[in-house]
């Protein structure tokens, strides 16, 4: 029996490897090495008035459109979905469905599939926000998905109105990240949000009933956040008789929120979200510098004497956070959190009212001083593919969906049922002119797609006037303009890093040294601060270059800089 | 042959009642341990979103509320999700379970021809398999995507079952019977059914609900293979409305309707586990009769 | 024994070609005799041929640079690329270990436990109590990861959990270390909480395996004067033990899949060291590209042949202490 056994395996697994040796001669082609110009598209120069640009097909003739999207639960019929039929009225098309299942990726799962087995294709694909876009290049030198490149310059029209609302940065990462650097091509149609209230690293809010009981001014350096600190904790500022203050705490794992990341910008620009900074064209690594360290041996210290919770670097739900920053019962206990109030401030928890913005801290050197915007990046989630027989029809239609009133109407429901035409001002202090009427989210009603958002969402087709009253709402959205305000005081890096498209052999080296080198640096920085590892230390600190040596970092900053050399030296 | 009466069998000793308040006592303090996330859940279920998101409820409902339930049968799929579930598992573990027990009856004779061979067989695919690319083009080669068939089909033999019922048969089933089966002139097949699976009711019990288990929980292969939302199951379903409810922050248009969201969602997630494991936790005591002690004794005497 | 209605009488072996007369004649006179088991075994196996050997020409995806248009036969041949990219990260030691250690502690922890309890709640005379704590010891089986891991971290905050609030009570003041972010506990607390949820569910096979120990057997000690517990260790135990070998054999073969979902939902910046397995490291050193398709399934040959491996060593142990009785084969 043993030997029937190891014959059997042994002939698999010479069997497994013949094919592999087999396979060898299933080669496939060289791929063309040489990289393709990025061109940004223009808008066309003769602007077709409304009337005879819509609908798209006349009445006498009868043309349909299969759009392959993931089916949202509360969207009970998506054929007889108003949004859809305001889509077919303006468009005279008539549209489809076929559904996918899951996520985006899963969605993209499905359609690779679909397209190995050769089975048929629906016209086009909507909503798969998700797709990285090293798939969306694939699938588009392979011809799966349609270069939409030329249609923007012929056939784009509510895109580029909305385009130009925009700013130059953001305006530029549009087409930067959606052009595929092998064939020059664009396979995806862009999904842009402008941003929001949360798009910016620098939300710290301070206890401004505890400064004033200290009679203390907020902080503007890092010597000052120290001492205001060293009140906070030994002044008993909420008055209860008890050392029960906790100074300054904040979730680690909250991205570019953390308490540390607001300490470290005082010294050196850092923004954790991309591991490099940008000088004069040159990318370099702030958290190898001097600077990094003088930061990191203060937060060492803040922690040390209880200034900064160490349960910031610990604390997994968002309950405890809120129980720390709002708790339910006696006085606040917290004198400086971060993090997005609405998220961490229990709703109804009238204790918010004792909080507002802190800004950020001045610089101790030239490079520090800083406020971190986060900016929106475009995720390109329509297609068309390589069945479609009539692109042009498909880009017109997926270009209606940039127009003002559609986009409000995927979003906030039928217009005059759902929300109304009004004046005000929204949470981000623009002119508003959508009254949200109701709010209807998690309503089954089959009045919109919310959930498959599409197009460039601008602060005027998408953002609503912020309700007013003195409710806790109130409060609470007085925090948050707080909060922005203060952030604006910070100096703002205006060359700063951004989300870059990549090859494929780049993106292979690429993924593999950043997951890591992000996973290090980060832990490193819990453990500087939690104190297992002293960054005073020559020798902690020495061992903390050699493994960021270790995992490849010079490499990293090496083919980084490639890349950005490739994309942004073009454009000069 | 009767059973011996023995007058010491009624009295139990007392080194035996020791041993009954020792085991029942640690099973109680097991029990409490098991219990007391499960009661969260279900509270958690039955609580407000608020409540849930700031860590209020600790063992009984807060804010009682039916929200979260309210949400998830908002959805007239989820029935429509249910059926198909009903269906997948009842039909497929029937097929599931007549197919292993054709492999495992063969396997478990210990002259079998190319028993070996076929052992060998089964259990390569336990530990190499082409992967999801290569069985897609299979089946659409097959023409079958898009159908209730191949989800009955995949994953029709499950190795791990197989080897656990040829276990069962070698070794919980006493020779003797096939040899006495053997004199009579009984064939394999007519062994298997007339002596074999009646006294085998235990492990099908047990592998039925494996397989049963498997079909119920069951999403990725629907996910792949399904376009026909009226074919989805109920994993599926509430999926999709796990998704619905996700909110993304930046959608937001005022401060109480984020909370309220992310309150909900939590909320809900506490909702779908009651109402997607509670049809299948309540099995079980169905499949329980077969595990009582002393099943085989009746067929012995025959 | 076995009564074999082959003819006693046949004709003896001499030379080469008779001998291969007779092992021929053999293989027919058995085929014969054994015909109904063949086609019994049939369906399962022509299922098997279709759709898990059919596909298995897609391992050379390990071999591949993966691309839709090119199909898998005419995808580009990287050789031992992906494998390479693997054994090439710095810390892939760690991972492996890491990897291995918590299955290992999973499995002699976790192992014993259900078999002891099975063996426990048999001898229950209570009927419903032990119906009961059947019922609901199995319920943990069916949450899923995340929620498992949710209640965790609420369980164990310093904050606001049970362990925060049972601190407090006790006299303590502030919080306490937060053990959630400690390299030392995540193997504890991650083992634990698998335990948890899997321990009910797994004595299921071991119930239904003692149902089938003969009443007689009980009787006859119970005759010589063996307590209850004597019984346990002497009847139930031995009549279960093939069970829990097989059990454990199978087991060993998934030493190297830690699941992704709970490590990566556990996994926080100070536990990294200990938390990094393998399929969260395939996760985050993923391109987000299709490439990540073939890099998968290289990173997943070797598993299975590593589980292979460990499968076979562990059965042919099995094979050597209980003198053969006991294989998967």
């Amino acid at each position: 029996m043993n030997r029937k056994l190891h014959k059997i395996l042994a002939l698999l697994l010479s069997l497994v490897l013949t094919l592999g040796c087999l396979t060898a001669c299933g080669g496939s082609e060289e791929t063309d090495e040489s990289l393709a110009e990025i061109e940004i598209p223009t808008a066309p120069t003769n602007q077709v008035s409304e009337d005879d640009w819509l609908p798209f097909v006349g009445d006498d003739e009868e043309v349909s459109l299969t759009i392959g999207l993931v089916g949202k639960a509360n969207v009970p019929n998506y054929e007889t979905n108003a949004y859809t039929l305001m889509l077919e009225e303006l468009s005279g098309i008539d549209i489809k469905f076929q559904y996918f299942t899951g996520s985006s990726v899963d969605a993209m799962t499905q359609f690779s599939l679909m397209a190995a087995a050769e089975e048929p294709l629906p016209d086009m694909l909507w909503g798969l926000g998700s797709v990285s876009t090293q798939t969306i290049f694939e699938f588009g030198q392979d011809g799966y998905l349609v270069d939409m490149k030329p249609y923007f310059e012929q056939y784009g029209h509510y895109f580029w109105q909305s385009y130009n609302k925009l700013s130059e940065r953001e305006q530029q990462i549009i087409f930067t990240l959606g052009t595929d650097p092998v064939s020059g091509g664009m396979y995806g149609f862009p999904l842009f949000t402008q941003p929001m209230n949360d798009q910016w690293n620098c939300m710290y809010s301070i206890n401004q009933e505890w400064l004033d009981a200290l009679s203390l001014e907020a902080p503007d350096t890092v010597d000052e956040l120290y001492d205001v600190l060293k009140a906070f904790k030994e002044g008993d500022p909420n008055g209860n008789g008890r050392a029960d203050e906790i100074p300054m705490v904040g979730r680690f794992s909250d991205g570019g929120n953390d308490p540390t990341s607001y300490i470290t910008n005082a010294f050196v620009y850092f923004n954790p979200n991309y591991l490099l900074n940008v000088d004069d064209g040159k990318l370099w690594a702030p958290f190898t510098t001097e600077e990094y360290r003088q930061a990191m041996i203060f937060i060492r210290k803040l922690v040390d004497e209880g200034l900064l919770s160490d349960l910031s670097f610990s604390i997994a739900t968002d309950a405890e956070i809120m129980a720390l920053a709002t708790p339910s019962s006696g006085p606040a206990i917290t004198g400086v959190f971060s993090g997005h109030p609405m998220l961490v401030c229990e709703v109804g928890n009238e204790l918010i009212r004792e909080y507002t913005g802190l800004s950020a801290l001045q610089g101790q050197s030239e490079k520090g001083g800083y406020t971190v915007y986060t900016d929106p990046v475009p995720s390109f989630s329509c297609f068309i593919t390589e069945d479609c027989k009539n692109p042009e029809l498909a880009f017109k239609l997926l270009d209606l969906m940039c127009k003002d009133e559609v986009i409000t109407t995927m979003r906030w429901g039928v217009k005059d049922v759902d929300w109304v035409e009004d004046t005000g001002t929204s949470i981000m202090g623009t002119e508003s002119h959508i009254k949200v009427l109701n709010n209807a989210i998690w309503s089954t009603g089959n009045q919109n797609w919310h959930g498959n958002g599409i197009g460039i969402m601008t602060y005027d087709n998408y953002t609503p006037i912020l309700r007013q009253d003195d409710s806790w709402g109130s409060a609470r959205d007085t925090l948050m303009s707080s909060v922005k305000e203060n952030a604006d005081k910070g100096k703002e890096k205006t060359e700063r890093m951004t989300k870059m498209a990549y090859t494929a052999d780049e993106a292979e080296i690429i993924a593999e040294l950043e997951g890591p080198l992000k996973g290090y640096m980060n832990r490193a920085r819990a453990l500087f601060a939690t104190g297992e590892m002293d960054p005073s230390d020559d020798g902690d600190w020495q061992e903390y270059l050699d493994t960021l040596e270790k995992s490849g970092l010079s490499r990293y900053i090496e083919e980084m800089q490639k890349v950005y050399d490739r994309i942004y030296k073009t454009q000069e | 042959m009767g059973r011996l009466k023995n007058p010491n069998k009624i009295k139990k000793s007392t080194s035996d009642r020791v041993l009954q308040w020792i085991v029942m006592s640690f099973l109680v303090v097991f029990l409490i341990i098991i219990l007391y996330p499960l009661i969260y859940i279900v509270s958690s279920s039955f609580s407000s979103g608020q409540a849930v998101t700031s860590g209020k409820v600790l063992l009984w409902p807060v804010d009682f509320s039916l929200d979260g339930y309210k949400i998830v049968f908002d959805y007239e799929t989820v029935w429509t999700g249910y059926a198909n579930t009903i269906f997948y598992t009842v039909v497929g573990t029937l097929m599931n379970v007549t197919a292993t027990i054709l492999a495992a009856y063969p396997l478990s004779r210990r002259n079998f021809q190319g028993r070996g061979f076929y052992a060998t067989l089964f259990l390569i695919p336990m530990f190499f398999g082409g992967g999801l690319i290569p069985t897609y083009l299979l089946v659409s080669s097959l023409g079958l995507t898009n159908t209730r068939i191949i989800i009955l089909l995949l994953g029709l033999v499950g190795t791990y079952n197989v080897v656990i019922m040829r276990t069962f048969f070698r070794n919980s089933v006493p020779g003797e019977l096939w040899d006495s089966a053997r004199i009579d002139g009984t064939s394999d097949f007519g062994y298997l059914t007339k002596i074999l699976l009646p006294l085998s009711k235990p492990v099908i019990a047990v592998v039925s609900l494996y397989y049963a288990v498997g079909h119920w929980n069951s999403f990725f292969k629907e996910m792949i293979y399904l376009r026909d939302r009226d074919m989805y199951p109920l994993q599926l379903i509430l999926r999709e409305i796990l998704n619905a409810t996700t909110v993304d922050a930046s959608q937001m248009g005022s401060a109480e309707e984020l909370a309220a969201m992310v309150g909900a969602t939590d909320v809900m997630k506490f909702a779908l586990i009651v109402v997607s494991t509670v049809p299948i936790m309540l099995l079980y005591p169905f499949i329980q009769k077969f595990f009582e002690k002393g099943v085989m004794l009746g067929s012995l005497k025959g | 024994m076995h009564v074999d209605n082959a003819p006693m009488l046949a004709p003896q072996p001499v030379t080469k070609g008779d001998k291969r007369r007779k092992s021929f004649y053999d293989l027919k006179r058995k085929f014969l005799r054994d015909w109904q088991l063949h086609l019994m075994i049939l369906i399962p196996v022509v299922y098997l041929l279709i759709f898990n050997y059919g596909p298995m020409y897609g391992i050379q995806i390990a071999f591949k640079d993966y691309r839709t248009r090119d199909g898998i036969w005419g995808s580009e041949f990287v050789g031992l690329k992906w494998f390479e990219k693997f054994f090439n990260y710095y810390r892939v030691g760690d991972i492996i270990w890491n990897t291995i250690s918590l299955s290992l502690y999973s499995i002699v922890a976790g192992f014993p436990i259900p078999v002891f309890l099975a063996l426990l709640l048999n001898t229950v005379e209570h009927k419903r109590f032990k119906k009961t704590v059947q019922t609901v010891s199995y319920m943990p089986h069916f949450i899923s990861v995340t929620i498992m891991v949710g209640i965790l971290n609420m369980v164990f905050s310093p904050v606001n959990g049970l362990y925060g609030n049972l601190f407090r009570l006790f006299g303590g003041s502030g919080f306490p270390e937060d053990i959630r972010a400690t390299e030392a506990a995540f193997p504890h607390l991650y083992t634990w909480s698998g335990i948890w949820a899997s321990v009910g569910w797994s004595t299921i096979i071991y119930t239904a395996a003692l149902s089938a120990v003969s009443p007689e057997l009980h009787e006859a000690a119970q005759l010589d004067g063996a307590s209850r517990w004597k019984r346990v260790l002497h009847v139930d135990l031995p009549t279960i033990m093939p069970t829990v070998a097989i059990n454990l054999i199978l087991r060993m073969g998934d030493i190297l899949s830690v699941g992704f979902e709970k490590v990566y939902m556990m996994q926080t910046a100070l536990n990294i060291n200990a938390s990094e397995v393998i399929s969260t490291y395939v996760y985050s050193a993923g391109m987000g590209s299709p490439r990540d398709y073939s890099y998968g399934t290289a990173v997943g040959l070797f598993n299975s042949l590593v589980s292979l491996g460990l499968v076979l060593l562990t059965n042919w142990i099995c094979k050597v202490l209980t003198d053969r009785e006991v294989s998967i084969f």
